[in-house]
């Protein structure tokens, strides 16, 4: 019986996340620096998708500005929030610490030195297989050091992801600097604070394909993932070859990250958040945890774009500052809160 | 399934834990490893379910060597109760001992009506079924440790391995779960540090000191003065207990110098 209603309740959550998301994607579209209205928004999509003519028409210049230059944007939110949200989840359990995340533990960082590296030394092309490379050595370096000599704890990890965030920051944006041309101010900006104003119809792909792929794959792995939870030993005499999985799962992790950085920068603090929030909603259980937190991920950075499109007039906020607000004092909350088991205990 | 280990060495970075120890665990016998901290009991037990390498010496399962089996193959046959068991992320008891079936379960199969029962089973033996749908995490220290006894059970294993299942307990529990142990009639091998209780509940005793097996026999034979004096370096006394098959061994705290 308990089941029951146990399953019934994950199954309004996700209903409920799915329809905020599709009503979150046309609300986003009208926002911006010409506001249009949501009816005109939902009309154009459905003329555009299902060739479906409306009665209420929508001007030509609004038809532009939806299918052109936000519908794209809003998509790669979508995909890149979901992304996100999907690294913090698997890396959470991987590494079985509650505050691991691409942003935190500098795989982020790894994957803009490796990305700047290739733009600069005029390989611009390859720059998202220099980001996974870069974020592939972040992920080696942090581990190693958070492991080296003993055990690794909460507080190893978190110093380690510190050391590397600040180590390999500075030295992409000195890259960036001695670069010297004009933008380069801006071009930090857009690394170390992310944004997805470059997102158009020819850039997208790479990512939405990667983050759906990877979401599939991971959606497939709930049993591993959640008996890694409990532990070296437990996943071990469960049957699980948790050396095998654990560096797969990173590899994997690392992948998606190099995937996000280079294709909107660095958007911190996604990971964090929104596996926790889940996870008070539905349980640890990844059977429901994954797509939930799939869903919402997607929502929340569709949100924060709107918000780093609109808050200020005429101008745009990188979108990094906004989860950045919302994230540390989240980071903040989960830190005090000692169940969760930072530092030793 | 049987275990047979002979002449194991195991190395942790340079100091050699374990040396070149022997032992079986096969017949549906409760065997246990004593021996003071240190001695290398729980380094013995950890090559055992595959968290260490042994850097000489072979384990054999079924008579066929440990670490050429797939993990998932072991795991069906062999479950753990370890030392090792904080847990940072929420889960309900029910969800914790569902996860014994793990090895049973393919990839995106779903648990059944069987799993389901073999769950309910296993909290029935430790006497917890009224406690499946709490939080693991709001549980005493007692009342984890049988949880994950039942895990184990869920697993349905033909050798049980257990490293100080009792640590933390207090005597009733200590009594309940060993006797749960072996109630279930499988090979079991356990790290212990209660020499009455061993006494009282194992079929066959290896004694460890300084990385090897000091003696071996059964209980009876093998927990004398002589023995305790050498590997504890402290006095007693043992008298046979009358109604079971234990032992009564009284200690005498060692001589304190003062100054």
């Amino acid at each position: 019986m308990k089941h029951k209603t146990v399953t019934f309740k994950f199954k309004l959550i996700i209903i409920i996340l799915l329809l905020a998301l599709l009503l979150s994607v046309v609300l986003a579209l009208g926002f911006g620096a010409v506001k249009i209205n949501p009816v005109h928004t939902y009309y154009i999509l459905l003329e555009r998708i299902f060739g479906f003519t409306a009665e209420i028409q929508a001007t030509q210049s609004e038809y532009n500005i939806i299918w052109q230059i936000r519908l794209p944007r809003v998509l790669l939110g979508v995909f890149v929030g979901a992304g996100l949200s999907l690294c913090g989840t698997v890396m959470q359990a991987t590494v079985q610490n509650p505050l691991a995340e691409p942003y935190i533990l500098g795989i982020s960082a790894g994957a803009t030195l490796g990305a700047t590296f290739s733009i600069i030394i005029g390989i611009g092309t390859a720059n998202m297989f220099w980001a996974f490379v870069g974020s592939v050595g972040a992920t080696f370096a942090v581990l190693t050091l958070a492991s080296y000599g003993s055990k690794m704890t909460s507080s190893k990890l978190v110093l380690s992801g510190t050391v590397i965030n600040a180590l390999f920051s500075a030295v992409s944006n000195f890259i960036i600097s001695i670069a010297g041309d004009s933008t380069g101010i801006m071009t930090i900006k857009f690394w170390t604070l992310g944004s997805l104003t470059r997102a158009n119809w020819d850039n997208i792909w790479p990512a939405i394909v990667i983050v759906l792929i990877c979401s599939l794959f991971f959606l497939t792995q709930y049993r591993t993932l959640n008996t890694m939870l409990l532990g070296e030993e437990a996943a071990v005499s469960l049957g699980i070859n948790l050396n095998f999985y654990r560096k797969l799962y990173m590899l994997i992790c690392s992948l998606l990250t190099g995937v996000l950085v280079a294709a909107c920068g660095i958007i911190g603090f996604v990971g964090l958040i929104i596996p926790h929030i889940l996870r008070a909603l539905t349980g640890p259980d990844h059977r429901k945890v994954m797509p939930a937190a799939l869903l919402m991920g997607a929502i929340f950075m569709l949100w924060a774009d709107v918000f780093a499109r609109s808050a200020v007039p005429n101008a745009e906020l990188p979108i990094g500052i906004i989860t950045a607000l919302v994230g540390a004092p989240f980071f903040v909350y989960i830190l005090v809160k000692k169940s969760y088991g930072f530092g030793g205990h | 399934m049987d275990l047979e280990i002979k002449d194991l060495y195991i190395n942790i970075g340079e100091k050699q834990i374990v040396r070149g120890i022997s032992l079986n665990a096969a017949d549906r016998k409760f065997v246990a490893l004593l021996g003071p901290n240190g001695s290398g009991k729980s380094t013995l037990l950890r090559a055992v379910y595959r968290i260490l390498k042994p850097s000489g010496g072979v384990i054999l399962l079924d008579g066929k060597e440990a670490s050429k089996l797939h993990h998932k193959d072991t795991a069906r046959k062999m479950s753990v109760v370890s030392q090792f068991n904080s847990l940072n992320f929420d889960f309900t008891v029910k969800e914790i001992v569902m996860m014994g079936r793990t090895p049973h379960l393919k990839m995106l199969q779903a648990e059944g009506e069987y799993d389901n029962h073999m769950v309910m089973d296993a909290l029935e033996k430790v006497d917890m079924a009224a406690y499946a749908g709490r939080s693991f995490s709001s549980l005493s220290g007692g009342e984890k440790q049988r949880i994950i006894l039942a895990r184990a059970i869920a697993q349905e294993p033909k050798l049980l391995i257990l490293d100080e299942p009792t640590n933390h307990l207090d005597i009733r529990y200590q009594l309940q779960i060993l006797s749960i142990v072996k109630s279930l009639g499988i090979n079991v091998l356990a790290a212990l540090h209660d020499l009455n209780l061993a006494a009282q509940f194992c079929d066959y005793l290896y004694i460890m000191n300084g990385g090897k097996i000091d003696s071996e026999g059964i209980p009876r034979e093998v927990l004398t003065k002589e023995t305790i004096k050498r590997v504890y370096e402290i006095e007693c006394d043992i008298q046979k207990a009358p109604n079971n098959n234990g032992l009564f061994i009284s200690y005498y705290p060692p001589l304190i110098n003062k100054k």
